[in-house]
């Protein structure tokens, strides 16, 4: 059992308290509403009866589903694919490349140690918005090797209909 | 199912190939091809290591917007990590600069295959105790 729980029990018999503590201190590891969103996203796949993988799962191991599946497990959600500034506009075609996306909105401080990306002094302040119900094959999901977050992969690219703006978002 | 990218999309097999012909002597295999991760493509090979799973990544990002009339630069990036259980570890083990159009030339794969070398010399030196992170997975219930 972690060391903040332990502490967080012995301060106080509060169900709701020890709960707030513990969340709080478990937030110190990270920026705050980043680690809480890759939580609840957890708890979303899990009470959806989702498995996420661990990382060092081979993309080949991971589950091949549909696009109507993914977006049935993330509530409808969308997915994230993060980019930086100077590489705006260039899949705004689509892409049949293999991607990396996350289904969690990560504060741009953040993005970098949850994913666990390369270029490090470089943030990524921007995301498309994808649709998954309009990407044919989707592999996961599986938890960030060496980081924190949850993604899935899209070994085919995706298809210019799955941008859901026809532009990137800004992270603010 | 084929796309049309607006962008022509580059081709990192060569690279991707070379990379394997200097790994696989040290024990790692392709565990995963180029893809993009959030804005850098990135191909990464693991072996197993006693107890540690050992992942070398080879990453390339584009740093500037891309250029009319001038090779594309890249940032080309050499990463090792290693996970056991809950524990991990992640380090950059080096850097070089290359432009799309000297990708294949011999000076700078030399120099790509010093830097994996350089990794994989990393990974045989790495124990349980140089995994100094650790994943924090849900919430924590009373």
């Amino acid at each position: 059992m972690p060391s903040h729980f332990l502490a967080c029990h012995a301060l106080t018999k509060c169900l709701l308290l020890r709960c707030y503590l513990c969340l709080r201190v478990a937030s110190n590891f990270m920026g705050c509403a980043s680690r809480l969103a890759i939580t609840l996203d957890e708890e979303m796949l899990h009470s959806s009866g989702t498995t996420i993988y661990p990382g060092i799962t081979a993309p080949s191991s991971l589950p091949k589903k549909t696009g109507a599946q993914v977006s049935k497990e993330l509530g409808g959600r969308l997915l994230l694919r993060y980019l930086l500034a100077t590489q705006i506009g260039i899949f705004y075609g689509g892409s049949n490349k293999l991607h990396f996306v996350t289904p969690t909105p990560i504060a741009p401080a953040d993005t970098v140690s949850i994913l666990a990306l390369p270029a490090p002094g470089t943030s990524r302040d921007f995301a498309m918005l994808l649709d998954p119900k309009q990407i044919p094959d989707i592999w996961g999901p599986r938890y960030v090797r060496a980081g924190q977050g949850v993604e899935y992969l899209l070994p085919s690219g995706f298809p210019q209909s799955a941008l859901v703006l026809p532009w990137e978002v800004q992270i603010v | 199912m084929a796309y049309t990218p607006m962008e022509e999309e580059p081709d990192f097999s060569n690279l991707q190939a070379c990379a394997a012909t200097w790994l696989t002597p040290q024990g790692y295999e392709l565990f995963s091809g180029f893809g993009n991760r959030h804005g850098s493509w990135e191909a990464t090979f693991s072996r197993q290591h006693g107890n540690i799973t050992e992942f070398i990544s080879l990453d390339l990002t584009s740093l500037s917007a891309p250029p009319v009339g001038r090779p594309l630069s890249y940032n080309v990036e050499v990463w090792i990590d290693a996970e056991q259980a809950d524990k991990f570890c992640r380090r950059m083990v080096g850097q070089l600069s290359v432009t799309d159009d000297h990708l294949n030339a011999q000076d700078f794969l030399q120099k790509l295959s010093a830097l994996l070398n350089t990794a994989a010399s990393v990974g045989n030196n790495l124990t349980s105790a140089d995994l100094d992170g650790t994943y924090s997975r849900g919430f924590m219930r009373p």
